[in-house]
């Protein structure tokens, strides 16, 4: 990984922007090439449509003037008259149609791209998301999906839509005068160099400005953010913070002021020279016309486009082109995302009425110092329920995720029976996460999301809720399992404790052979919590189970207890001979204890 | 400056007038000279093609073409010039209004009362209005110039129109209000076809989310569900996408059947226009001017004027979320510093049938709860989650008052205290404590904004054992900690923790709480800290609140909280006698766990 990010890094931007435009638009294709041939047409004709006009507009001045002077009857100008009309009508129709289709095709690509990013995500290690690079890449890609249609289009209109259009626009003033082609130079040079100028020279004061952007902001959540809220009133720090705040406004501003004021100038200033060029060409054009080697008509025609070759040019070049360089990166990274190699990931079964094996295990987080879980060697019998203790940061939930095989360890080994971890499917392990999701549908969705492929019918969810502590029959589920859960979209609103029951019945509606159960019951209250542990002894005597949890009595029912400190595993035994033996378990079960005492 | 009332579109233009006067001012004159130029450019582009005429056919100086260029020029500068200088002009009036209007939105925002923000719907009305005011304002106000530019420039051709040929300027002004009629139609319409669209795309972005998020990582992967959610986002995606098309479909033909009729219009202006040129009514020159004017006109119409009308609804709708926002109820008091009530020396603190609920929804929190603390003993209160215990806190605090029944401190009722003496008293460490990016010394310095004693800081920093943690640190007490400046440090959570308990150790207040600042941590680490605290904190009147029994047992007396009520309260040994009580039960039940094996011998 690191070798591909020197190798983009030492790309010659320009060769980059362009290949990555062409894997863009290849993958335009491969998704939709229908509506992308249509799209190119209806871009092309538009063009030619904005030419068309300006032609005919010459054509039936010409001939107005010429009746004017009486050289031409009423017919034919009526005819000139029809021209115009039909001409203007192709074009009010082709701006609709691109405007529509564009927005249109927009939308229905940017499914098929968000689809692809989900079974690339999907195929992801757990672990890769602990990795904050990694996490930026994800993100960035993400990003990057939204984007990628846009930088589509842009690629396409600058070759379908304005190429035609610069191309048409020329050949035309060209066969008026060649000198005249010379004002698609002129209206094109202040643009691009305004925009070469802005890009170089501004992009790191918009960066020197972000850190007084993030204190700004960081103290109005200081005075209004429900984090602070609370505190700041009744600590009477409102002032302080208003203070820190207005200060920081005044120096954000200057900063804003300063920089934007010197784009505006440098945009002013080429802007003269666009006007200049202006002058030039009108004055060309009166030339012309009194040399005879123009009409009135073509004088006309040529003056009215001349605005908006002008505003063809901006927008194309300091709109779409710079957003277009300013985006496709993201954009390079979802490319790169979904074309990585996706690793295998396990898809055998789990080995029937297996152990569990661990053999030097370790694992290290990506920007920590030390392994937060250090060579670990473990033997989990088939059946055995094993309980994890030891202090916040032990490495504890570590473990866990790598008995699962949510996480490959960075040394060392975790097999089932004779078949590597990360070799097995994940079909019969199941987990009550300490870091459980809250998901904003139906209490019955929230339980049958850990196995949507198994048939869910209500009874069967009513009893799992059961089971793990949900009153289904309580006032707060008003239409049984049906109902809405989470504030999102207008469900109920639950307390934590409640929560965590959802997600225990979670864990348990998926048939399982292995069971992780990481502090299940931390948000629950005590009485609640003496019942559910008796329970969970019941469920896990078929399996094989590993019960996370900081108070030591509560895991006595299991058949082996693990102490853990710093990452190692430092005793082990059941509960009775922990008891009798000094050391780590003791101590901590005697400063609990002595609670109770 | 912020008012209760209803902000109406009006607002848009008094506002900017009265902040930012000078730039508002620049804006419309702005508008005005911009909105003036197709006529301009008209009667310019007109005298410049019978001059070069004349000139052409020998009645008139060459020379003379200068001045119709001059004029040309005049344009080009303006419409090329002024819009660099423009921008300029309203970034300092952006600025200004960062400081004004934006600035008290958020001191707004800073006294409500604390309901709105612990309320779901007014929490997401906050957040609608407050994102971007000034963009809303300024966006509102610059629409509604565009929609006078708009309708200026289409005035002003039609008088030149009108000033040729009567008649057609009749006709274009019958045909006209239907245009302008669609148009605003379908702005309107888009804009509701919008909401619909939105609400089904958040639903689907909620989605993935779950598809996405690095928090849904082990669950995602573990249960295999990405393909079913895939399907139901697909479902969802296709959904609205159906709207959508629909939407620009209809706008597509709303749109452009309204500009080709307004275009067929135009064609039979022009041919209205015909005889007159032909009987050198009109001249040439203006002929072709106002040919050119009017089809841009049309060109212009058939985006513009929908977009404005798209973007009005849009603002108004924001006004009425501003009106609603600004009405919102403040609290007294809320910005005032601590007030020191002299010679204040804590006696007791009584609850008299307290009953409680959170506005907006009708379960009652607390019911007829009654107690009595008295000074001299530690208080603890235990109970479930959800039972009442942090909003016995909150009332205390003067973060609610809408309740019944009386709260007395020193037998002398709460509402009788003001909230800034109240703040004087009472000191907090809430559960979810704040942890300020600001330097250590400023961190701990908030929690008596009064007074400034650098001894008393390193005192209570001492206190809580972080003589280690500032000896590492760079800066020593100057160090930013947190993730806000770019050499800050962060903190572990237990860290943090020490400094908000440092915090309150170095108030004056005569009432210490220490509402679960504790629930991240295991129960050694909390048992460790409540201890740390009651030793050193001798002196004052400190509650805990806690939900892990063994906690409590350091304070002088529990108070049970269940369904809102006071269950029991006593010292640890009297609440264990009571044989059927709750406290006891709750107890027993977690002291099984280390009771079964009292057959074990050890040590």
């Amino acid at each position: 990984m690191k070798q591909r990010v020197r190798c983009t890094m030492g790309k010659v931007k320009g060769v980059g922007f362009l290949n990555n435009s062409a894997r863009c638009l290849r993958l335009l294709l491969k998704v939709n090439p229908g509506m992308v041939c249509t799209y190119i047409g209806i871009a092309f004709f538009q063009a030619i449509s904005w030419v068309l006009q300006v032609l005919v507009m010459q054509w039936f001045f010409d001939a107005a003037t010429e009746y004017a002077n009486h050289n031409r009857n009423l017919g034919m100008i009526l005819f000139s008259l029809g021209g115009l009309a039909v001409v203007y009508l192709f074009y009010h129709f082709m701006d609709g149609l691109g405007n529509c289709y564009e927005e249109i095709f927009g939308l229905s690509v940017g499914q098929h791209l968000n689809k692809l990013m989900f079974k690339r995500i999907d195929s992801l290690n757990a672990s890769e998301f602990e990795d904050t690079s990694r996490l930026d890449t994800i993100h960035k890609s993400v990003n990057g999906s939204g984007k990628l249609i846009w930088i589509g289009v842009t690629l396409l209109d600058i070759v379908f839509y304005y190429t035609t259009y610069f191309i048409f626009m020329g050949w035309y003033l060209f066969s008026l005068k060649p000198i005249l082609a010379l004002s698609v130079v002129i209206v094109f040079v202040p643009v691009i160099l305004s925009q070469l100028v802005l890009v170089s020279s501004f992009k790191h004061l918009e960066a020197a400005s972000a850190p007084i952007r993030r204190e700004y902001e960081y103290y109005e959540r200081c005075l209004t953010d429900k984090e602070y809220f609370k505190e700041t009133r009744l600590l009477g720090a409102t002032a302080f913070f208003n203070d820190l705040y207005t200060s920081s406004i005044h120096r954000l501003n200057r900063m804003v002021f300063r920089t934007q004021l010197r784009k505006h100038l440098v945009q002013l200033t080429l802007n003269i020279v666009t006007v200049t060029g202006y002058g030039l060409i009108v004055y060309m054009l009166f030339v012309s016309v009194m040399k005879q080697e123009i009409s009135i008509g073509a004088f006309a025609a040529v003056l009215a486009s001349i605005g908006s070759l002008y505003r063809f040019m901006n927008k194309l070049i300091s709109e779409r082109i710079a957003w277009a360089t300013e985006n496709i990166g993201s954009t390079e990274n979802y490319l790169d995302f979904i074309d990585e190699p996706i690793q295998d990931t396990g898809s055998m079964p789990m080995p029937a009425e297996s152990d569990i094996e661990l053999r030097g295990v370790s694992f290290k987080y990506p920007v920590a110092t030390s392994n937060a879980v250090d060579r670990v060697d473990l033997i989990i019998p088939y059946k055995q329920t094993v309980a994890l203790v030891g202090e916040n940061g032990s490495g504890k939930t570590t473990l866990c995720r790598m008995i699962m095989g949510l996480y490959p360890p960075t040394e060392g080994e975790v097999r089932y029976g004779k078949v590597q971890a990360s070799q097995v499917s994940y079909d019969r392990t199941s987990a009550i996460f300490q870091k459980y999701r809250e998901y904003n549908t139906t209490l019955k969705e929230n339980v049958r999301i850990s196995q949507m492929q198994k048939k869910a019918e209500d009874a069967a969810i009513s009893s799992v809720c059961e089971e793990a502590g949900v009153l289904i029959s309580s006032e707060v589920y008003t239409e049984g399992i049906h109902t809405m859960l989470g504030r999102e979209f207008g469900g109920t609103d639950l307390s934590g404790g409640q929560w965590q029951r959802i997600a225990i019945a979670r864990g348990l509606f998926r048939d399982s052979d292995l069971i992780i159960l990481d502090e299940p019951t931390a948000a629950i209250d005590p009485l609640e919590e003496t019942r559910l542990y008796n329970d969970f002894s019941t469920i896990c005597q078929d399996k094989t189970a590993v019960i996370v949890s900081h108070r030591l009595g509560s895991v006595k029912l299991a058949d082996r207890i693990i102490v853990m400190k710093e990452g190692r595993i430092v005793q082990e035994g059941t509960h009775d001979e922990l008891i009798g033996t000094e050391g780590e378990y003791q101590r901590m079960y005697e400063s609990q204890r002595k609670w109770y005492a | 400056m912020l008012n209760s009332r209803d902000y109406t579109i009006f607002d848009l233009i008094v506002t900017p007038f009265r902040i930012i006067p000078v730039q508002t001012l620049a804006a419309i004159l702005y508008m005005l000279l911009d909105a003036l130029m197709p006529a301009y450019q008209t009667l310019v582009i007109a005298y410049f093609i019978n001059t070069a005429t004349e000139i052409f056919n020998g009645r008139a100086d060459y020379s003379l073409i200068v001045k119709p260029i001059a004029l040309i020029m005049g344009y080009v500068i303006v419409t090329h010039l002024f819009p660099s200088l423009m921008q300029i002009v309203d970034l300092t009036g952006r600025n200004k209004l960062n400081v004004t209007l934006k600035k008290e939105i958020v001191l707004k925002r800073a006294r409500l009362e604390y309901k709105h923000i612990e309320n779901n719907d007014t929490w997401e009305l906050i957040h609608r209005v407050c994102g971007d005011p000034v963009g809303y304002f300024m966006n509102g106000f610059n629409n509604i110039l565009s929609g006078m530019n708009l309708l200026i420039g289409t005035a002003s051709l039609l008088v030149i129109v009108m000033s040729s040929t009567f008649i057609t300027g009749i006709v274009i002004v019958l045909v006209a209000v239907p245009l302008f009629y669609i148009a605003i139609k379908t702005g309107r319409e888009n804009y509701a076809m919008g909401l619909d669209a939105h609400r089904i795309r958040r639903k689907y972005n909620d989605l993935a989310d779950i598809l996405t998020n690095r928090d849904y990582a082990e669950e995602r992967t573990l249960f295999g569900y990405s393909s079913a959610i895939t399907d139901k986002y697909d479902k969802l995606y296709k959904e609205s996408y159906t709207i959508e098309k629909q939407i620009q479909i209809r706008t597509f033909v709303n749109l452009k059947s309204g500009s080709m009729i307004a275009l067929l219009i135009g064609i039979v202006i022009v041919g209205l226009l015909l005889p007159p040129l032909n009987q050198g009514e009109l001249s040439i020159g203006l002929f072709i001017s106002l040919v050119t004017a009017i089809f841009s006109l049309v060109q212009r119409m058939s985006w513009q004027l929908s977009d404005t009308m798209q973007q009005h609804a849009r603002i108004k709708e924001y006004l009425k979320d501003f009106s609603e926002f600004a009405k919102l109820s403040e609290k007294e008091d809320a910005e005032a510093v601590p007030v020191k009530v002299d010679g204040f020396i804590f006696h007791s603190l009584e609850f008299k049938n307290v009953g409680f609920q959170y506005p907006g929804t009708d379960r009652s929190i607390l019911k007829n709860c009654s107690f009595r603390m008295v000074h001299g003993k530690t208080y603890a209160f235990v109970g479930e989650n959800g039972a009442g215990k942090t909003t016995i806190i909150k009332l205390l605090t003067g973060m609610y008052d809408d309740y019944e029944g009386e709260i007395f401190i020193n037998d002398k009722n709460l509402r009788e205290y003001s909230f800034a003496e109240l703040k004087g008293f009472i000191a907090v460490v809430f559960q979810n404590f704040s942890k300020y990016a600001l330097t250590v010394k400023d961190n701990i310095r908030l929690g008596n904004i009064l007074k400034h004693d650098e001894e008393d800081i390193r005192k209570s920093i001492s206190e809580m054992n972080l003589n280690g943690m500032i000896q590492g640190l760079e800066f020593g007490l100057d160090t930013y900690v947190g993730k806000m400046k770019e050499n800050s440090v962060d903190l572990s959570g237990g860290q943090w923790q020490r400094l908000a308990i440092a915090r309150l150790l170095y108030s004056d207040s005569a009432i210490h709480i220490l509402d679960e600042p504790t629930a991240a941590l295991d129960p050694i680490e909390e048992s460790k800290l409540y201890e740390l605290f009651s030793r050193i904190n001798t002196d004052r009147f400190t509650i805990f609140i806690t939900h892990r029994l063994g906690a409590a047992r350091i304070s002088d007396e529990i108070l049970v909280v269940s369904e809102g009520r006071i269950a029991e309260q006593g010292s640890h040994e009297q609440l264990m006698g009571y044989p059927s009580g709750m406290y006891q039960k709750m107890f027993a039940s977690q002291r099984s766990w280390y009771e079964a094996e009292s057959k074990v011998h050890y040590g």
